[in-house]
């Protein structure tokens, strides 16, 4: 599958064959104001594969993924140079309408962010921003998001009720099916496990593993034992460098650069 | 409380000694706590029971006529009260009708939309406008606005009022700019400040994960606003727009020079009217004990249960939100 491997001695990036590309970033550096936060990134993400994202706090890794959706650009002051590709559309290019580019690039946060309406409108509210959908038609697909997100059973007596109410497990279940309800093409996950005990932590990476049929997903991650668990490939960012990108079980039981093997081997971060 | 719990201490009196005087003062402190609170309740009981005792005389006399006569004729001691109430829930309601889209526009704009550069400025001159006091928002009203009021917009609209028709009816009335369009102006612009500033005070505690989350799904900033941060704040909003109508409802300084001071029912927007507080402001030095002021003061009773009603349903709003 992969082909060639470019060993500097300082990173390791592993170049995917272009068929299985479905997202590439490519020369990206990335400002907040004057401060220069990542620095020249380029890798590729696989379609239909889980990639995550490792290294320590203000390594750039959150950053990166924020710019996959251009969520930057909320902020004046932010800015990214380069390219990102999303089937071979630049979708940095002023051209790309933003609420487009969010429709195909989906997001999930850290901390579990539900909308103050009930559970039944927090699924749909995305769908109604791009499709009319019958009654019957938005039932379905709120079902089927749900199931996906492996909460339906939970909430199926009570979705009229308000989405605050759930627990913070529930919640983040919740906004995976808010998320992957408008069908989006690529999933991003931030931290998404950070805020959950272990038993909501498993059910979520139960349905990360499902969700990788269908969609492309990054996953920044603090947890390794997660990241070598859920993903098929890893990138380690150190200092707002990608230093390794490889296959996950290559990195994590053998990887090229020393930085990467400190990091994963605890030495430091 | 370590020590005795680890090793029995050496003098076990002195610590003793010294709790026992902590206690005495923690019984002092709660007695002082709790006279605050009970002055605070007097205070409000010795007020209600003496605007009744004060205002017996007139309920006693008119009856019910007190709140549904509009007659109010000190010559021939003859008072009702609806003209006054009348002009008091108009007004008030006419200014929030005016002060709710523009403090809300001004705190979204604030929070969402502002460039930094102009955000200061902005809130500034917002907080600025809560600091101006209410006579010379009555002055500015009756010298400058009234008269260019008068002249802009209540001519032109009277001259273009079809005879005959309702809408003439609703605009009737001297034009002159002083009346209860103008003090609802008046006061909108009075109360606008502080429901912009606690809005955007809630706009801010809406964690930004969440506004980005809407974002995320590809809404745009008014999508956003309405179906996220709005309903996230709702609570608050009903509380910030209530404080808002509680203190147009008792405003009396620049209502009582903008508003024309006539008594009676009012039947058009533009004609003179009277306000509970400037009724009571521009009475009471020169009422005679009697009639008039119990019937002064049954009117400030009255304004009482108003406002406490406005709070009260305000409460009961805010909390079936909070069990929804």
């Amino acid at each position: 599958m992969n082909t060639q491997l470019e060993a500097p001695p300082e990173t390791a990036v592993l170049q995917l064959a272009p068929e299985v590309v479905k997202l590439q970033i490519r020369n990206l550096d990335f400002f907040y104001g004057q401060k220069q936060s990542l620095f020249d990134v380029t890798v590729s993400f696989a379609g239909n594969a889980v990639t995550a994202l490792i290294g320590p706090s203000g390594c750039g890794k959150s950053t990166l993924l924020r710019t996959l959706n251009r969520m930057y650009s909320l902020y004046p002051g932010q800015k990214a140079t380069g390219e990102v590709i999303l089937d071979g559309d630049n979708m940095l290019s002023p051209r790309v309408d933003v609420a487009t580019l969010r429709a195909r690039v989906g997001m999930v946060f850290q901390k579990p962010t539900p909308f103050p309406m009930s559970i039944y409108d927090n699924v749909a509210y995305g769908v109604r921003l791009y499709e009319k959908l019958s009654k019957a038609d938005m039932n379905d697909r709120v079902e089927e998001s749900l199931r996906r997100a492996a909460l339906w059973d939970e909430v199926k007596d009570k979705l009229k009720e308000s989405g605050l109410g759930l627990s913070g497990g529930q919640q983040q279940r919740l906004c995976v099916a808010r998320g992957i309800a408008v069908r989006p093409e690529v999933l991003l996950l931030d931290e998404p496990a950070s805020a959950l005990d272990p038993i909501s932590t498993a059910r979520l990476e139960e349905t990360i593993a499902e969700l990788k049929r269908d969609y492309t997903i990054v996953i920044v991650t603090h947890n390794m034992g997660q990241a070598a668990r859920l993903s098929d490939h890893t990138g380690f960012m150190y200092l707002g460098q990608l230093v390794e990108f490889g296959e996950t079980e290559q990195l994590f039981t053998n990887p090229v650069t020393s930085r990467c093997r400190d990091y994963i081997t605890g030495r430091f971060g | 409380m370590t020590a005795a719990a680890d090793t029995p201490p050496a003098v076990p009196a002195a610590p003793r000694a010294r709790s026992a005087e902590g206690a005495g003062f923690d019984r002092v402190f709660e007695v002082l706590c709790f006279g605050a609170a009970t002055f605070l309740l007097l205070a409000l009981g010795g007020i209600v029971v003496s605007l009744v005792i004060g205002g017996w005389p007139a309920f006693a006399r008119f009856g019910p006529g007190f709140f549904t006569s509009a007659e109010w004729d000190p010559v021939q001691e003859i008072f009702g009260a609806s003209g006054a109430i009348a002009g008091t829930l108009i007004s008030s309601a006419l200014a929030l009708l005016f002060a709710l889209p523009l403090s809300f526009g001004i705190a979204i704009f604030l929070v969402e939309l502002c460039p930094p550069v102009l955000r200061r400025p902005i809130g500034t001159a917002v907080e600025l406008l809560a600091g101006i006091p209410s006579i010379v928002y009555g002055m500015w009203g009756l010298f400058v606005f009234a008269p260019w009021f008068a002249r802009r917009v209540q001519m032109p609209i009277m001259m273009s009022a079809e005879p005959g028709s309702l809408w003439e009816t609703i605009t009737a009335g001297v034009p002159n700019g002083a009346g209860i369009l103008t003090a609802s102006i008046i006061l909108a612009i009075m109360i606008l400040p502080f429901i912009a500033a606690t809005m955007r005070e809630l706009l801010l505690t809406i964690p930004p994960q969440v506004r980005e989350s809407a974002y995320g799904l590809g809404s745009t900033t008014f999508e956003v606003i309405r179906k996220v941060s709005l309903p996230y704040i709702r609570t608050g909003a009903i509380g910030a727009v209530m404080l808002g109508l509680g203190r147009a409802l008792g405003e009396t300084m620049a209502v009582t020079f903008i508003i024309g001071n006539a008594h009676g029912f009012p039947t058009s927007i533009f004609a003179s009217g009277s306000t509970i507080a400037s009724t009571i402001a521009n009475e009471f030095a020169e009422a005679p004990p009697g009639l008039h002021s119990a019937s002064l003061i049954a009117l400030g009773l009255v304004l009482f249960i108003i406002t406490f009603t406005v709070l009260a349903l305000a409460r009961l709003l805010i909390g079936r939100q909070a069990n929804l």
